[in-house]
């Protein structure tokens, strides 16, 4: 039952359309194996021991009294010592391409969080997308480039999550937090704020529609006219 | 006793004007609150003793105040079998000074009124608590 | 001082004598009974909850509604019953464990058990107010619980009343440390002591340094919000995340406040029904200590993705704490090797314990790596992460402790059938209510929305773990049907039903006033075993298993 458990709870992470998501999933999928490994050997001793050596009806006699045993202890003092250090490596070499900042991103997206909705500004490109419960904000970003969050918050703390792309982080009034995603796959992914900001915190969603870049300049031009004229 | 009282009039003596003089020069809420409330604090606790070593003119430590000697049981470390030993009787004060402490906590909520009984009901448990103890 | 006469001292009879009693059993009994009534009230909390959330769509409460039951059930677990729950066991057995008649402050046990019940009033009340109760999270993040966001007594309440809680907390802690290092009986010396009381320190310690940081917290809070102070807001140069900081500097020690007694129980019931001493009890000690300095330096775990942490150093210390985690896991086993154990109810939620704490210790290792922590953070992961340390960790072992205990507390024997029939219960009833909860947070689930939207595609593991948290609650009332009977029906318990090894099995069920007319003498941690031994081995009509 463990095993599949946690396999399958590893096996239920999509493999996320994105550079960066793609290092959490391979991460998680490590730990997903080393935990099941560690969680059937843990239960099935414990299993073992319970089954073994539960008490037969009226056997009243003393089982033998020893008290502990220093070099078993120290063994398993060790054991899960080691693990954690390579599960710590493993979680630093990933940690690195997840948080790593592209020298030059394709675009530079100032998310400002409110209560109760987004703001994207495209910096420098004089494009704004907003909205909030019930006009769900839809932002345009291009495939296979690297393209920057700069998140903060206007009013209390939110955070800027997308769940499909394994991405989240934190949007702190008077706070900047810079995320770097680079997706590879088109599509549309939904986004969501995962800090209880207040009433209407489940409604606080976005969209991220990744497309060819070609397609992103063209939408970006368009924007760019459609907001000139108003 | 004497001298730590001289030490908490000095500190209410100190604080007092202190709270005062920063209000009129600053005109700023919470510096005066808290300092405020550490007069409030040393006046109670002054009040407190004093009523104390009033009605016991013998200085006694601070430590029988609050109690330390109850946890000497030579009794129990001698022996095994165990002498009948000096245990506290029922006591009301307890419950009465959280009740002190809920009335003057529903002053930071409801504004300031409500802080008096409480802090009324707090000196007169402190008095009470301190006095059953030193009674013993 | 005072005369010898006046040893037993007269007691104030029927109601009053509750509210007067300075004995640390009477205090022990309320503890336990008031904590026992916030479990209830915010599992009643947490079942609205579920109900709202097993479909799609708002059906039975509104946003505002739904914000202040997650507050509340959070606070009411966290602050008035898990640390209560700690405190009232610790309360009863710690001079009982140590052989001593009473705390060291008997009246200052009292003053605070009363402030920790006046701060779970204040807090609650706030549903009678016309804005109602607090409704930021039981984290109270700011600025969001600052008196722009948060208007209403209902928060003014809240800070006041967990902080009332929190300092009687500390009073709590202090007395225990003083009577745990200063009135062990003779012979009792620190290592002598049983691995609940080694626990009941570190746990003292931890409360003692960290509840503070929490009061410094919503001091500041208070101040933000009433006085006009702007310590956590931004616009006037505060900072939402040094509250953070406080907070979990106070939060994670928290985490092991409520778990540390408990893993204490479930290293006194194992060996006692496994007919063996613990497996290293050196081992025991160290990893309660190592747990407990590890458990200062692991807050911003909770804050990875606030990108204002060193992720790194938090990440290592964090995992860190699996080492001594595992050394306690294979020291159960070890204690269980080679024994013959008795599965009675007890130990049946030891048996539960060790697995469902287990499955949440490994999650814990998940969270505690930043990367997959910007995955998951603020997902229903983490409540799934939390519910099987906390509920399959502390909730299974302190029924065990009350299996265990009760017919010390009240000298009759609980019902072993409904005693299995709670355990089964509540074993599928959890695990059906916490384990979907793990894949909602993987498809993205985040916490704290009272609905999602039906093309998200989360009803089907909403409605498992509704259905789970309902059979959890019909396990809970199968427990109070048991108490209540027994308390009235049970068979006498005796001085020792379980063939226990620590001292509170050498005096009368319940003890008497002053716990013990004699000690055995102690020359190990199994003094009552020790006795017994002797006793069977001068004459075997003196012999019990």
């Amino acid at each position: 039952m463990a095993l599949l458990v946690m396999v399958g709870a590893s096996a239920c992470v999509p493999q996320a359309p994105s550079v960066q998501g793609r290092a959490v999933n391979q991460l998680y999928g490590i730990f997903a194996v080393i935990a099941s490994i560690i969680f059937v050997v843990t239960a099935a001793l414990i299993a073992l021991s319970m089954l073994r050596y539960r008490a037969k009806p009226s056997d009243d006699a003393l089982p033998a009294q020893f008290e502990g045993n220093v070099k078993l202890e120290l063994i398993w003092f060790a054991i899960p010592t080691v693990i954690v250090v390579v599960l710590f490596i493993l979680t630093l070499q990933k940690l690195d391409v997840v948080t790593e900042r592209a020298p030059d991103p394709e675009s530079i997206i100032e998310v400002d969080a409110y209560q109760w909705g987004w703001s994207f500004t495209y910096r420098g490109e004089g494009v704004n997308i907003s909205g909030g419960p019930h006009n769900d904000p839809e932002l345009v970003v291009p495939i296979d480039r690297a393209v920057a969050f700069e998140i903060s918050a206007e009013d209390v703390q939110h955070s800027f999550y997308l769940p499909r792309l394994l991405i989240k982080r934190d949007a702190i009034p008077g706070r900047t937090n810079r995320v770097d995603v680079e997706i590879d796959e088109p599509g549309r992914y939904i986004g969501k704020c995962a800090e209880f900001c207040g009433l209407l915190h489940a409604e606080m969603n976005f969209v991220v529609r990744a497309v060819p870049p070609l397609e992103y300049r063209a939408w970006l031009n368009e924007r760019k006219q459609d907001d000139g004229n108003a | 006793m004497i001298e730590e009282l001289r030490l908490f009039v000095r500190i209410a003596l100190y604080a007092a004007p202190a709270a005062a003089l920063y209000w009129l020069l600053s005109s700023e809420v919470s510096g005066t609150w808290m300092l405020s409330a550490l007069v409030v604090a040393v006046a109670m606790w002054v009040v407190s003793a004093t009523a104390l070593s009033r009605r016991r003119p013998q200085p006694s430590s601070a430590a029988r105040l609050l109690g330390f000697e109850e946890t000497e049981t030579e009794s129990q470390r001698s022996s095994l079998e165990l002498a009948p030993q000096v245990l506290p009787g029922p006591s009301a004060w307890p419950a009465a000074a959280a009740l002190a402490a809920f009335v003057t906590g529903l002053g930071a909520v409801y504004g300031g009124w409500f802080a008096i009984p409480g802090l009324l009901l707090g000196v007169t448990c402190t008095v009470g608590w301190l006095t059953q103890i030193q009674r013993r | 001082m005072a005369t010898l006469e006046h040893s037993v001292p007269r007691t104030a009879g029927g109601l009053l004598e509750w509210f007067t009693s300075v004995d640390h059993k009477k205090i022990g009994i309320l503890y336990l009974s008031s904590a026992l009534v916030f479990f209830v009230l915010s599992g009643i909390l947490a079942l609205v909850m579920r109900s709202e959330l097993a479909q799609p769509g708002l059906q039975l409460v509104d946003r505002q509604t739904y914000a202040q039951l997650f507050t509340m059930h959070g606070t009411g677990m966290m602050f008035f019953f898990g640390t209560p729950m700690v405190i009232g066991l610790a309360n009863y057995f710690v001079p009982l464990h140590i052989g001593a008649p009473d705390v060291a402050f008997p009246r200052l046990n009292a003053f605070a058990f009363w402030l920790t019940l006046a701060g779970a009033v204040m807090a609650f009340a706030g549903f009678l107010t016309a804005t109602g109760a607090a409704a930021f999270g039981w984290t109270a993040y700011a600025p969001l619980s600052g008196d722009a966001y948060s208007p209403g007594t209902g928060a003014d309440l809240w800070i006041i009343g967990v902080a009332l809680s929190g300092v009687a907390g500390v009073l709590a802690a202090v007395n225990l440390l003083a009577t745990i290092f200063g009135m062990r009986a003779p012979g009792m010396s620190m290592l002598r002591m049983s691995i609940f009381n080694w626990n009941i320190v570190v746990t003292s310690i931890l409360i003692a340094f960290s509840f503070p940081a929490l009061t410094v917290a919503l001091a500041l809070l208070w101040a933000d919000r009433n006085l006009g102070s702007s310590f956590f807001e931004p616009a006037g140069g505060g900072d939402p995340v040094l509250y953070q900081h406080l907070f979990w500097f106070f939060g994670h020690p928290e985490v092991y406040i409520l778990i540390l007694p408990f893993f204490g129980i479930v290293t006194e019931i194992i060996p006692v029904f496994s007919r063996k001493p613990v497996f290293g009890y050196k081992g025991f000690v160290f990893a309660t200590l190592l747990i407990g300095a590890y458990s200062f330096s692991v807050w911003a775990h909770h804050m990875f993705t606030t990108g204002a942490v060193d992720g790194p150093f938090f990440s290592a210390t964090s995992m860190l704490i699996a080492v001594p985690t595992g050394i306690k896991f294979f020291n159960w086993i070890g204690t269980m090797w080679g024994g013959k154990i008795h599965f009675q109810t007890p130990m049946l939620f030891c048996a539960g314990f060790l697995f469902m704490f287990l499955m949440g210790g490994i999650t814990g290792v998940f969270l505690a790596s930043p990367p997959l922590d910007y995955f998951v953070h603020d997902t229903y992961y983490v409540v799934a992460h939390l519910h099987y340390v906390l509920f399959g960790g502390s909730v299974f072992a302190m029924f065990a402790g009350l299996y265990y205990w009760i017919p010390k507390m009240s000298g009759r024997m609980l019902s072993e059938g409904l005693g299995k029939l709670h355990f089964v219960l509540l074993l599928v009833g959890m695990n059906a209510a916490f384990f979907p909860m793990h894949q909602l947070g993987i498809d993205g689930m985040q916490r704290r929305i009272p609905d999602y939207p039906a093309s998200f595609g989360y009803a089907q593991e909403n409605l498992v773990s509704t259905a789970g948290a309902f059979l959890i609650a019909l396990a809970v009332l199968v427990f109070f049907i048991n108490l209540f009977v027994s308390l009235r029906r049970g068979p006498f318990a005796g001085d020792d039903p379980w063939g226990g090894y620590t001292l509170e099995w050498a005096t009368t069920s319940p003890p008497p006033h002053h716990n013990f007319h004699r000690l055995p003498p102690i020359r190990s941690a199994r003094p009552v075993f020790d006795e017994r031994r002797e006793n069977a081995q001068a004459g075997p009509e003196g012999g019990s298993p």
